[in-house]
C-alpha cells in the first residue's frame, strides 16, 4: 500500500512508522502531563490510583418486574460503578421513551420493547424491587430523563432517604437527539432547558449525581468519526455549561454533574487517541473559556459502550472478540466506565447470554490481563503521541467551524452535523462496496447462506406487556387521588408556559402517581415538538 | 413497474424507531444509481406510509427496522396495501435488524426482500433492478 493512502478509520493521516522525529514538538510536560494532572491527557486519576473503570451493560425489557429480575441476574456477575458500587445501566420501553403510557393505541407495538414500560413511579419502583436507594449507583435513565430523575427523588423521599444520598447518572442529553439515531421530543432551546432545570436540581441537593451525560455514542453510531464523535460532544456539552452560567450555577459546583459517553469503535489507536485528546481539549476548555478554578472542573469523566454498529450479524461470535478489542482500546484511552456491548446487537435486544459474555469479557479483562495495572501505559510511544496531537488538531478544527456558525445548535439548525455525519456514512458504503473496507463476514470471507440464524435470539412480544400495563394503568388512575393530581398538572403547565423551575413539582407529581404521558402531554403542549433528525434537511425534502 | 420513469422508492421509518443511518445512506445512493426517493420522516405508522407510498406512486417502500417490530409492521403494510388493491404494483422490502428466522413469514407476508444491518448497497440496488425487471416480464 502506498505510503500517502494509509489513514485512520476517520481519516486521519499515517504512516507505516514513527520515530523520535514525530514528537520532538510535544513537550511532556505541556502537552501530556502525568495522569491525573492538568491538561489530563494521560487519565484523570492519578497514578497511584491506577485505572479504575466500572462496567454495566444496558439493559431492560418487557414487564418492570423482568427487568428487575434482569438487573438481579447481572448484579451477581459484578455490575458496579467506576466508584465499585453495585450499579445497573437502564434503557426505557420506546413508548414512555417518548413520553407515552403504555395504553395509548398509537404504541402498541413498542410497549416493553429496548426497555421496560415505566408509566408512574408505581413501575419505577417495582423496576428496583429489593435493590436498596443508598449503596447503589443507579444508571443512565436515558430516556425521559428529568421525569426518571424525578421518580428516584419521590422514592428516596417517600422512604425518608436524603436526596444527597442519592449515587448515578442519567444521560440527560436531549441535545444530541437529532444528530445521533436517539430519542428526539423538543425543539434544541426547549431541550437545553430541560437540561439545565434538572442540572439545577442536582446541583443544589444531590452532590453523587450526574446529570448531563452527553451522549456522543449516539451520533457516532450514526456514523461519524473519532474526531467528530468528539468535538460534536464537546459543542454540546458547552452550550449545556453555557446554558447552566446563565442560570447563575457555579461553573465548579455543577460540572461535578458532567459526563461523557462515547464509542469505541474497532481502530485500535485512533480510538485510545481520541479518549486521549479529548479530555485535554475539555480542559482546556473548562479552564481557558469557562474560567474553571477548581481543578475537579477540568476532568472529563469518560464512560464508553464499545460500538454496536460495527458488529454484523455473519460470524456473529466474532463480534465477543471485537468488542473485547474495542474495550482494551476505551481502557487504554482511559474510560472510567466500560459497558461491553453484547455480540447479538445486529440481531435482537440481548438475551440473558449474551448480556453475561459481554459483563464478564470485561472482568476477564480487569482480573486476567493485567493491563488495568498501570495508568495510561502507551504514553511515550511515538505513534500514539503524535495521534493524540493530530486528533486533538481535527477536534479543535471542528469546534473552531463551531462556533462560528454560532454553537452546537446553530450548527445543527443549519443542517451543518447532520451533512458531516451524512457524507462519513455515504462514503463508507462506497468502501464497503469497492472492498477497499473490509469487514470479516461482511464483504470478505462471508458465511454460507442460510436460513436459521447462527445464534440464539431474544423475543420481544409487547402483546402481553400491553395488556398487562393496561391493566395496571386502568387501576392506578381510579385509585389514585385524581384531584391532587389535577392540581399539580396545572401547576406544572404554569412552569413550563413561563420560565418555572420544572423538577420540584415533577418529584411532587411522581409522588401524586401522575402518569408519563400527563407530564409529557404538558411538556410536548408548552414546549413545542420537534422532529429535527440525523437526514440533512435540504436531502429529506425529495429528488 | 413502469419503464417510461425512474424507479421510485419510498423510505419509511414507523413508531419511534429513529435509527435513520441506513435510510440516509439509502436515500443518496438509490439517487445516485438513477431512482428517486422519497422520504417519509418519522413516527409514521403503516397506515401514513401506505397513503404516501399511493400519493407518491412509488414502486417500492422500503420499511427500516432496527426494533424488532418488523414483523407486525410488514403484516400491517401489506395488509393495506391489498385492501388498497395496489399490492401488485408497489413492493415492500424491510432492512434492518431482523434475524434470518424472520425472512420466511416476511416472504409469506408477501415482503418482496428482506436485508440484514451493513447490507452492501450494491445489493439492494441490484435487488431492485432485478425486482423491477422480473416484474416487467411477468406483466409483459
Amino acid at each position: 500500500m502506498a505510503e500517502e493512502s494509509r489513514t485512520t478509520i476517520g481519516g486521519i493521516p499515517i504512516k507505516s512508522v514513527y520515530t523520535p522525529e514525530d514528537v520532538k514538538d510535544i513537550d511532556y510536560k505541556k502537552e501530556i502531563g502525568n495522569p491525573g494532572e492538568y491538561p489530563f491527557t494521560r487519565g484523570i486519576y492519578s497514578g497511584s490510583k491506577g485505572v479504575i473503570f466500572g462496567q454495566r451493560p444496558v439493559l431492560g425489557f418487557g414487564l418492570p418486574e423482568e427487568t428487575n429480575k434482569r438487573i438481579k441476574y447481572l448484579l451477581q456477575f459484578g455490575m458496579a460503578s467506576p466508584s465499585g458500587m453495585p450499579s445497573y445501566n437502564l434503557t426505557m420501553d420506546m413508548c414512555s421513551a417518548y413520553g407515552y403510557d403504555s395504553d395509548d393505541p398509537r404504541m402498541a407495538q413498542w410497549v416493553g420493547v429496548n426497555g421496560p414500560p415505566c408509566n408512574s413511579i408505581v413501575d419505577s419502583e417495582m423496576i428496583i424491587d429489593g435493590i436498596p436507594i443508598e449503596g447503589v449507583y443507579h444508571g443512565a435513565l436515558s430516556y425521559a430523563p428529568n421525569w426518571r430523575v424525578a421518580h428516584y427523588i419521590a422514592i428516596a423521599d417517600n422512604r425518608s432517604i436524603p436526596r444527597k444520598n442519592i449515587a448515578g447518572a442519567t444521560l440527560n442529553d436531549s441535545l444530541h437527539g437529532p444528530i445521533g439515531e436517539g430519542v428526539h421530543l423538543f425543539p434544541l432551546r426547549g431541550c437545553l432547558r430541560l437540561i439545565v432545570d434538572t442540572l439545577k436540581f442536582v446541583t443544589e441537593e444531590m452532590p453523587y449525581f450526574r446529570a448531563s451525560d452527553v451522549q456522543a455514542y449516539s451520533s457516532r453510531e450514526a456514523g461519524c468519526t473519532a474526531a467528530q464523535e468528539a468535538a460534536f460532544a464537546i459543542a454540546d456539552q458547552m452550550e449545556v455549561v453555557k446554558g447552566c452560567i446563565e442560570k447563575g450555577l457555579d461553573i465548579d459546583e455543577m460540572s461535578k454533574h458532567l459526563t461523557f459517553f462515547f464509542a469505541c469503535y474497532s481502530d485500535f489507536f485512533e480510538e485510545v487517541a481520541k479518549f486521549r485528546a479529548v479530555r485535554k481539549v475539555w480542559a482546556q476548555i473548562m479552564r481557558e473559556r469557562f474560567h474553571a478554578k477548581s481543578d475537579k472542573s477540568l476532568r472529563m469523566r469518560i464512560q464508553v459502550k464499545t460500538s454496536a454498529s460495527t458488529l454484523p450479524a455473519q460470524h456473529p461470535q466474532l463480534n465477543i472478540f471485537r468488542s473485547g478489542v474495542q474495550a482494551l482500546s476505551a481502557i487504554f484511552g482511559g474510560a472510567s466506565g466500560l459497558n461491553i456491548t453484547c455480540m447479538d446487537e445486529a440481531f435482537s435486544a440481548p438475551t440473558e447470554e449474551s448480556a453475561r459474555i459481554a459483563l464478564l469479557t470485561g472482568k476477564v479483562i480487569e482480573h486476567e490481563t493485567g493491563i488495568a495495572n498501570v495508568a495510561d501505559p502507551l504514553a511515550g510511544s511515538y505513534y500514539v503521541e503524535r495521534l493524540t496531537q493530530d486528533m486533538e488538531d481535527a477536534i479543535w478544527n471542528y469546534l473552531k467551524k463551531i462556533d462560528d456558525m454560532g454553537g452546537y445548535i446553530a450548527a445543527i439548525e443549519r443542517g451543518y452535523i447532520q451533512r458531516e455525519i451524512a457524507n462519513v456514512n455515504i462514503k463508507e458504503s462506497h468502501d464497503l462496496d469497492s472492498g477497499k473496507k473490509i469487514v470479516v463476514g461482511l464483504n470478505k470471507y462471508q458465511p454460507e447462506d442460510s436460513e436459521t440464524d447462527p445464534i440464539e435470539i431474544f423475543d420481544q412480544d409487547p402483546t402481553p406487556t400491553v395488556k398487562e400495563m393496561t391493566k395496571r394503568l386502568k387501576k392506578l388512575r381510579k385509585e389514585r387521588d385524581n384531584a391532587r393530581v389535577k392540581d399539580i398538572l396545572a401547576q406544572f403547565r404554569e412552569a413550563a408556559r413561563g420560565d418555572g423551575y420544572l423538577m420540584p413539582i415533577m418529584v411532587d407529581a411522581a409522588k401524586a402517581l401522575c402518569t408519563t404521558s400527563e407530564i409529557f402531554g404538558v411538556l410536548k403542549e408548552e414546549l413545542g415538538e420537534d422532529h429535527t433528525c440525523l437526514i440533512p434537511p435540504d436531502w429529506a425534502k425529495g429528488a | 413497474m413502469r419503464k417510461d420513469r425512474k424507479i421510485r422508492i419510498l423510505l419509511a421509518k414507523a413508531g419511534p424507531d429513529t435509527h435513520v443511518r441506513g435510510i440516509s445512506i439509502l436515500m443518496s445512493r438509490l439517487r445516485d444509481a438513477g431512482m428517486e426517493t422519497i422520504y417519509t420522516g418519522l413516527y409514521q405508522s403503516p397506515e401514513t406510509i401506505v397513503n404516501a407510498a399511493v400519493q407518491e406512486d412509488v414502486d417500492f417502500i422500503f420499511l427500516s427496522s432496527h426494533l424488532g417490530r418488523h414483523l407486525a409492521l410488514a403484516q400491517d403494510i401489506m395488509a393495506l396495501l391489498k385492501k388498497k388493491g395496489v399490492e401488485k404494483r408497489i413492493a415492500l422490502a424491510v432492512g434492518g435488524v431482523i434475524p434470518k428466522r424472520d425472512f420466511a413469514t416476511l416472504k409469506e407476508l408477501g415482503v418482496a426482500g428482506a436485508f440484514q444491518p451493513h447490507t452492501l448497497v450494491n445489493i439492494v440496488i441490484d435487488f431492485v433492478n432485478n425486482y423491477v425487471v422480473k416484474a416487467d416480464k411477468k406483466a409483459g
